[in-house]
């Protein structure tokens, strides 16, 4: 577990290299491109983590072991042909996804608690505001969208679980998952526009 | 290298979602390692999902957490060629920083002469994932599958009813797929196989079935 004090890194990043570029020297091995990338994205991945995670998720924990794989797996992403951020919000998605059904195989939660996720952290100011901002805006979402996206998005079911649980078929669940993240999306954006959720 | 078989667009756009089983998404990225083509289109694809989620404003990152991340890096050891027990396995290098430790694993397979395979570790995940070796021209018995089967050649190749498969190629097999692949003639061939579901062969095998 990392340590609780709080200190905050410095805002400026003196790497003047693009994200792509970064994650091309990282794939080289070059740790001073990983710091410099670490620096300009582990408070997104952190805030992202504790939205995804959702209440008692060790996110610090996953922050770190974010970009252990990126520094891993950096080869694996191709430079100038797309965003070296959606990659690595990939990974991201990737390792809440695998802790999840880490902590439900060791029955630490054996069941997907729907009613409290996903809860706000308790010290976060801004995780608060924005965790119920979303679950305002996840409570507006029409039901049918509403259930596969707790499920299969954010409670760490694989799509084929999430149907069969829902006993939808696989294309609709699929289906239901990105337009109701399209609403989601929407819902947010009004949000921060100053009107509802 | 440029493979022919490449994974769906769909089961791209799964894996830049998350939502991609562990064994199933392992596959998937030892072919991003062997395929170009697929390198390029996947950043495309997964920049093309909108997640709302990323636009959070960002948090306080504690100061302990990046000098502890580089000494976790400086720890990692340098990748080098799979080993299991003794041998060292001939796969590309390219993939070896993917692969789980095999060292301490144990070769499977009484199916038939010149086939065995290791059953992977592979936590959270509802596949079985396999790392099988056949030798130049070894026939596989005919069979089925019960659910989803996805392959990915990783040196030699496999020739069956439906076609080749060579070094990096992607395959989905699912329950309709009959099939009786058979090692290339001139090269050993090694692939990973993620098997959801099971396998369902005919004649006296069908007893190997759990």
């Amino acid at each position: 577990m990392a340590e609780p004090s709080q200190t905050s890194l410095p805002v400026e990043c003196l790497d003047v290299r693009t994200n792509d570029q970064l994650l091309q020297a990282i794939a080289g091995m070059e740790e001073a491109a990983l710091e410099a990338l670490f620096r300009r994205f582990s408070g997104r991945v952190l805030a992202y983590v504790r939205t995804l995670g959702g209440w008692n998720f060790p996110a610090e924990d996953a922050v770190q072991e974010i970009f252990l794989t990126l520094w891993q797996k950096a080869f694996l992403f191709s430079p100038g042909s797309g965003s070296a951020e959606a990659w690595i919000f990939t990974l991201t998605r990737h390792k809440v996804f695998d802790i999840h059904r880490a902590r439900r195989s060791t029955k630490e939660k054996t069941d997907l608690d729907l009613e409290r996720w996903p809860g706000p952290d308790p010290g976060q100011d801004s995780a608060i505001v924005d965790s119920m901002s979303l679950q305002k805006a996840l409570s507006m979402l029409p039901t049918d969208q509403q259930m596969p996206i707790r499920l299969a998005y954010m409670g760490g079911l694989t799509y084929e679980e999430a149907a069969h649980r829902l006993g939808l078929p696989l294309g609709t669940l699929k289906s239901r998952v990105r337009t109701g993240l399209g609403a989601l999306r929407r819902l947010l954006a009004y949000s921060k526009m100053g009107g509802p959720p | 290298m440029n493979p022919a078989h490449h994974p769906s667009a769909e089961r791209l756009g799964d894996y830049a979602l998350g939502r991609l089983d562990p064994s199933f998404r392992l596959l998937l990225e030892v072919h991003l390692a062997l395929c170009d083509a697929c390198r390029v289109r996947f950043p495309e694809l997964a920049a093309a999902f909108e997640d709302p989620l990323q636009e959070i404003p960002p948090q306080t990152v504690p100061g302990s957490l990046l000098p502890s991340l580089l000494a976790k890096i400086r720890a990692l050891p340098v990748p080098s060629a799979p080993r299991c027990r003794n041998e060292a396995l001939p796969l590309p290098a390219l993939v070896w920083p993917l692969l789980p430790n095999l060292a301490s694993l144990n070769w499977q397979g009484a199916l038939s002469p010149g086939f065995r395979f290791l059953r992977l570790p592979s936590p959270q995940s509802e596949a079985e994932l396999l790392l099988l070796h056949l030798r130049k021209d070894c026939r596989f018995p005919r069979h089925g599958h019960i659910g989803t089967e996805q392959s990915l050649i990783l040196c030699g190749g496999l020739r069956d009813e439906y076609g080749t498969l060579e070094t990096g190629d992607y395959e989905e097999s699912t329950s309709e797929k009959i099939h009786r692949p058979r090692a290339l003639p001139d090269e050993d061939c090694w692939l990973l196989s993620s098997v959801l579901g099971g396998v369902r062969f005919s004649g006296w095998r069908r007893w190997f079935q759990p």
